[in-house]
């Protein structure tokens, strides 16, 4: 196992409540203890997301042992949005990213081993996006109603997940080029929905 | 943010009843809700056993090279680790080791009767490791080490292990490399006075302090020399003769036999 | 890990009888009998008064040369029963020394491995609760040369409480504990009593005062007091005074902050001159004074 302690930098004052930025760059100074609030804050909601999309409990919990253990790596490369207090798209983006690993070892498929990309904030998602990432408010929830599970599913991991089209099929287990005229024709009804 | 999730959406996304719409509606909103994520129910048992995993990965001391490496070589982490803590006594033993090595060696090609002090020199160097490998004065940590149930017969066998495996070894190569050395025969002349001199010291050590009882054994050594060198019609490396390994064979075997018996009680 | 049910039924405390320990032909110990039980017992007594000595037999560290003893219902003697004690035994020694390139982690995982604590992970985890208990948990990656003596101290006293001991001996456990330190040390102990036998030698009276229902007087070999603190200072009473006159040489005495003398001695005064001399009611400390004959009787 590699050895993953680091050398001491100075560590800001932190505690149960400071905010999550604070948390990782104590995180970052080699501070176990912020490592563990962060953990109990963001690990409940996490697990239960994950366990939406594999039923598996041993293979999600390796996956968030893997996230935290990202988080203790990697937690100097977090870039707070100015304003943001809060790192849960960022850990969600490296929890998902964990179980896809999860899955491809069990699997035992021959997939080039890559190393996950750097983990970074959904900052860029298009506007179109957006709207469909507000679907808690608007008349959004009616249409995907309307949309077929498949449809639903490859939006889902898309959109909502914030996943590459190849992660996407991995996850969802179907090719490509099947994720990619999934999300258009979904977007394209859910245009229409919303728009008639 | 003005707009949460209703107690009912969250119970049935925590439970997984909700359907996939309500589930990824509810999803959206907790990415960014702090509010929300916090009133989910938490699994108390489970998040203090994934918080123990993960702090045994992250919080796990840095094993020595040493320590790796006896690993490596398939024994068990805890005795590596009794192998590889040793007092800085025994580092300067090993640093000394090689200086007296490499200077009885050159000594040997140098002066005309230099491999008589090579010849005697190199069986007590491991009579002299094990000599300062355990025990109160020699040991920083003895006194908080004599009281455990390692402690005692079996702590310092392991300890001599730590210091014959480094000292035949070097002592072995060093020999190799005498002018008259031809064969592998003559290159482990040492080895049995060396080892029954060792046996014979933690024998002695039930008595006497350690470090006492490798002084008395290491005096009979030099005692012994200085008596076949005086001697009429002896010499020294009688000592090493086919007919005295013989000897030194059979103390050894005896010397070892009430050790491992000392072992087993112990 | 830690066994629940105890197979080797190490229950009892300490029992010695005629407890004798000779160095050459200077006996540290002469003839002490002891009976030691849960609970919190403290060892007073001048340097050289045989304290360590006597923690040294009870932690199976030296042999006594005479007398029976039984420690935890087993006898140090057979070395099977030596290796049982041993296992629920933690020891403080008197100025613990370690290995200074260690750090403070390795150190305690070492001695838990010498104290046969299960495998890596449990170990780890059980070091990691004695370095909080002992307030040095940030400090745990911090080589040992880079403690203070205070901290090294705790280190000494977290190496004592790992493996749930039955039994506690401490030597002189607070030396160099500031004063918080030392009320989170009287906790620490006052709640492994509850199950364990603490035995605590110390010339810290304060501790013994705050901490022992039960105080053991040592002096040149031999128990002289054994029973509550209380008891001891009743001894004393009506032998403690205060007054304004500087007492003659040869009287135990001292100068307390607003300019009066305290004054250890008989009863009937020896001190002709002590016109304003007013009786005080004694403290554990005075008790121990006079009882070790650092006054004349």
């Amino acid at each position: 196992m590699k050895f993953l302690r680091r050398a001491r930098q100075r560590a800001p004052e932190y505690g149960p409540d400071s905010p999550d930025p604070v948390l990782l760059s104590a995180v970052a100074a080699g501070e176990t203890d912020a490592l563990e609030i962060l953990h109990r804050r963001h690990a409940p909601w996490l697990r239960l997301r994950l366990r939406y999309r594999c039923s598996d409990t041993d293979q999600l919990d390796a996956a968030l042992q893997e996230t935290f253990l990202a988080v203790w790596r990697n937690a100097g490369s977090f870039r707070p949005r100015p304003g943001d207090t809060d790192a849960g798209a960022w850990l969600w983006t490296i929890a998902i990213r964990q179980l896809i690993s999860q899955l491809r070892k069990r699997a035992n498929r021959w997939i080039a081993e890559t190393e996950p990309e750097p983990y970074e904030t959904i900052g860029d998602a298009s506007a179109e996006d957006t709207v469909l990432l507000n679907i808690e408010h608007g008349p959004l929830g009616a249409a995907l109603h309307e949309l077929s599970p498949e449809l639903r599913s490859a939006i889902q991991a898309t959109v909502l997940d914030g996943l590459t089209v190849r992660e996407a099929a991995e996850i969802l287990r179907i090719p490509e080029g099947t994720v990619k005229t999934r999300v258009m024709r979904a977007k394209a009804r859910l245009r229409e929905a919303l728009t008639t | 943010m003005s707009w949460h999730l209703t107690h009912d959406q969250l119970h049935r996304y925590a439970t997984h009843t909700a359907d996939d719409v309500t589930a990824m509606s509810a999803e959206a909103h907790l990415t960014h809700c702090t509010h929300c994520r916090d009133r989910l129910p938490t699994d108390e048992a489970w998040l203090e056993h994934s918080w123990a995993n993960l702090l045994d990965v992250v919080d796990r001391p840095r094993p020595s090279p040493l320590e790796r490496l006896l690993g490596t070589l398939g024994l068990r982490e805890g005795t590596a680790k009794l192998l590889a803590a040793t007092p800085a006594l025994y580092r300067a033993w090993l640093v000394a080791m090689v200086i007296v090595l490499a200077t009885t060696l050159i000594l040997a090609h140098e002066i005309p009767r230099g491999t008589l002090l090579f010849s005697f020199t190199v069986p007590v160097i491991p009579l002299a490791g094990v000599a300062l490998a355990y025990g109160r004065g020699v040991d920083p940590a003895h006194s908080l080490a004599s009281v455990t149930p390692w402690a005692g017969p079996r702590l310092l066998l392991l300890r001599t292990c730590a210091v014959l495996a480094p000292a035949l070894t070097l002592c072995t190569v060093a020999s190799a490399l005498m002018p008259s050395v031809a064969t592998a025969y003559e290159a482990v002349f040492w080895l049995l006075p060396a080892l029954a001199m060792v046996a014979g010291c933690l024998i002695l050590g039930r008595w006497l302090h350690l470090s006492v009882a490798g002084g008395v054994i290491g005096g009979g050594w030099l005692l012994l020399m200085a008596m076949f060198a005086l001697m009429e019609g002896a010499d020294p490396f009688q000592l090493f003769s086919p007919l005295a390994q013989a000897g030194w064979a059979t103390a050894l075997a005896l010397l070892a036999a009430i050790v491992a018996l000392r072992m087993r009680t112990a | 890990m830690t066994t629940t049910a105890d197979p080797t039924g190490l229950t009892g405390g300490v029992r010695a009888r005629g407890l004798v320990r000779t160095y050459g032909t200077r006996r540290a110990l002469s003839g002490i009998d002891l009976d030691l039980g849960p609970g919190v017992t403290g060892l007073l007594g001048r340097n050289g008064a045989g304290k360590t000595t006597l923690l040294r037999c009870l932690a199976t560290d030296l042999e006594a040369t005479l007398g029976e003893l039984s420690v935890l219902g087993l006898d140090p003697e057979r070395s099977g029963e030596r290796t049982a004690i041993r296992r629920r035994l933690g020891y403080l020694p008197q100025n613990p020394s370690f290995y200074p390139h260690f750090t403070a982690f390795g150190l305690l995982d070492y001695m838990a491995v010498l104290k046969e604590r299960g495998g890596r992970r449990e170990r780890h985890e059980e070091v990691r609760r004695a370095l909080r208990g002992v307030d040095l948990y940030d400090r745990r990656h911090t080589r040992i040369r880079r403690l203070s003596g205070g901290m090294r101290q705790r280190l000494g006293l977290a190496a004592a409480l790992l493996g749930d001991p039955r039994l506690l001996l401490l030597d002189e456990p607070t030396i160099g504990l500031d004063p918080e330190q030392r009320i989170r040390f009287r906790d620490l102990v006052s709640e492994l009593a509850v199950h364990s036998t603490v035995l605590l030698s110390t010339h810290q009276i304060e501790d013994v005062a705050a901490l022992c229902r039960r105080v053991l007087v040592l002096d040149q070999g031999r128990m002289i007091f054994d029973g509550a603190p209380a008891e001891l200072v009743a001894r004393a009473r009506g032998r403690v005074w205060e007054q304004g006159a500087r007492p003659p040489a040869g009287v135990t005495s001292w100068r307390l902050a607003d300019g009066r003398y305290r004054v250890l001695g008989p009863a009937e005064s020896d001190v002709p001159d002590a016109v304003d001399r007013v009786p005080v009611e004694p403290s554990l400390e005075d008790a121990y004074l006079l009882l070790t004959g650092s006054v004349p009787r």
